[in-house]
């Protein structure tokens, strides 16, 4: 059987100057891969007229599109719009949740959410002290438990509502690795171990994530799940393909 | 006692992050030779955003060189596929 083949990419940071540039480099798309992930950071600052060019650049695409939103999408306080416009373009957009495709009769899972922060063993925040730093850490680890949720039901068997490949969908990263080449002290505002702990806990086939411009593509969870940071300053390209064979 | 470089870094970023011609976190500013000129790297979306850097520092910092660095994300071309191995 051959491979299921996932395009992903993350970071387009798209505003209305991105008009027509982004489409002519997707155009073979259709001919490569079965599915395209967006890994956030979908719009620059996170306006609806932003989220419509992303739409409009990927509409008719010939496949699939998932996505999650990222911190650039939440900065101006309306990620619900941002969803909303990505969802009437006929994307399907995650947080917290999953969707399954059927792909030449295997089904691909997607579990699929933005993540935060509080960085990685060794360096990490504690939910302890002021309410705003309890807060932050609660944050990531209320998306880590939904990510874990999510993943479990995918890894159940195919007949029981499983899925054959399950690839989990991210903004932040899960694991250092991928953010080699950031400076270490911004590490806490890019990933958090615990999104890596849910990963291995459920089981993935592959982590795919963005937001660490400056960072590294190839990453491994403490179990070995293959992690790849897309963002476009770190694929150099509008997309790339990860093949992954079924179960 | 003129500026610390370190604050006039800091003052150019924060102008980066939230002027509405760039509004980008990923960019480093680094003051070269005391306060003369600072030097801008990183990697933008679009290169309307790419010369937007340059206008922001030159308000934000009178009188200061801007030498601008940045790249504009290269959107073009196929990243070489990867059969993954779990």
């Amino acid at each position: 059987m051959t491979p299921v083949r996932i395009a992903a990419v993350g970071d387009l940071h798209a505003g209305p100057e991105m008009a027509g540039r982004l489409r002519p480099n997707l155009a073979d798309l259709g001919e490569r891969a079965d599915v395209l992930l967006l890994a956030g950071d979908l719009t620059h600052v996170g306006r609806a007229e932003e989220a419509e060019v992303v739409a409009a650049e990927l509409g008719d695409l010939g496949v699939p599109v998932v996505a999650v939103l990222g911190n650039h999408d939440h900065h101006v306080g309306e990620p619900g719009k941002v969803r909303e416009v990505m969802e009437a373009g006929g994307a399907t957009v995650l947080e917290g949740e999953s969707t399954t495709l059927d792909v030449g009769g295997r089904r691909v899972g997607v579990a699929g959410v933005k993540g935060f922060g509080g960085g990685f063993v060794g360096a990490c925040a504690t939910a302890f002290g002021e309410a705003e730093m309890k807060a932050f850490v609660e944050h990531t680890a209320e998306r880590s438990e939904q990510l874990r949720e999510q993943l479990t039901a995918l890894n159940a068997p195919v007949g029981d509502g499983g899925a054959d490949v399950v690839v989990a969908l991210l903004h932040y990263s899960p694991v250092e690795d991928t953010l080699r080449g950031e400076r270490p002290e911004i590490y806490p505002f890019l990933g958090s171990y615990l999104l890596a702990e849910a990963v291995d806990d459920a089981g993935a086939d592959l982590v795919v994530h963005g937001h660490a411009h400056q960072g590294a593509e190839r990453g491994r969870t403490a179990k070995g799940v293959p992690v790849r940071n897309v963002a476009v300053p770190v694929i150099h390209a509008a997309y790339k393909v990860y093949r992954l064979a079924a179960r | 006692m003129a500026e610390p470089a370190q604050y006039l870094e800091r003052r150019a970023q924060e102008a980066l992050a939230h002027d509405p011609r760039v509004q980008e976190l990923d960019l480093r500013v680094r003051a070269v030779n005391g306060d003369e000129r600072v030097l801008v790297t990183g990697c933008v979306a679009t290169r309307e955003r790419r010369d937007a850097v340059t206008e922001v520092l030159e308000g934000t910092l009178p009188g200061v060189a801007v030498v601008n660095e940045v790249e504009v994300m290269p959107l073009g071309g196929h990243a070489e596929e990867e059969e993954v191995d779990r």
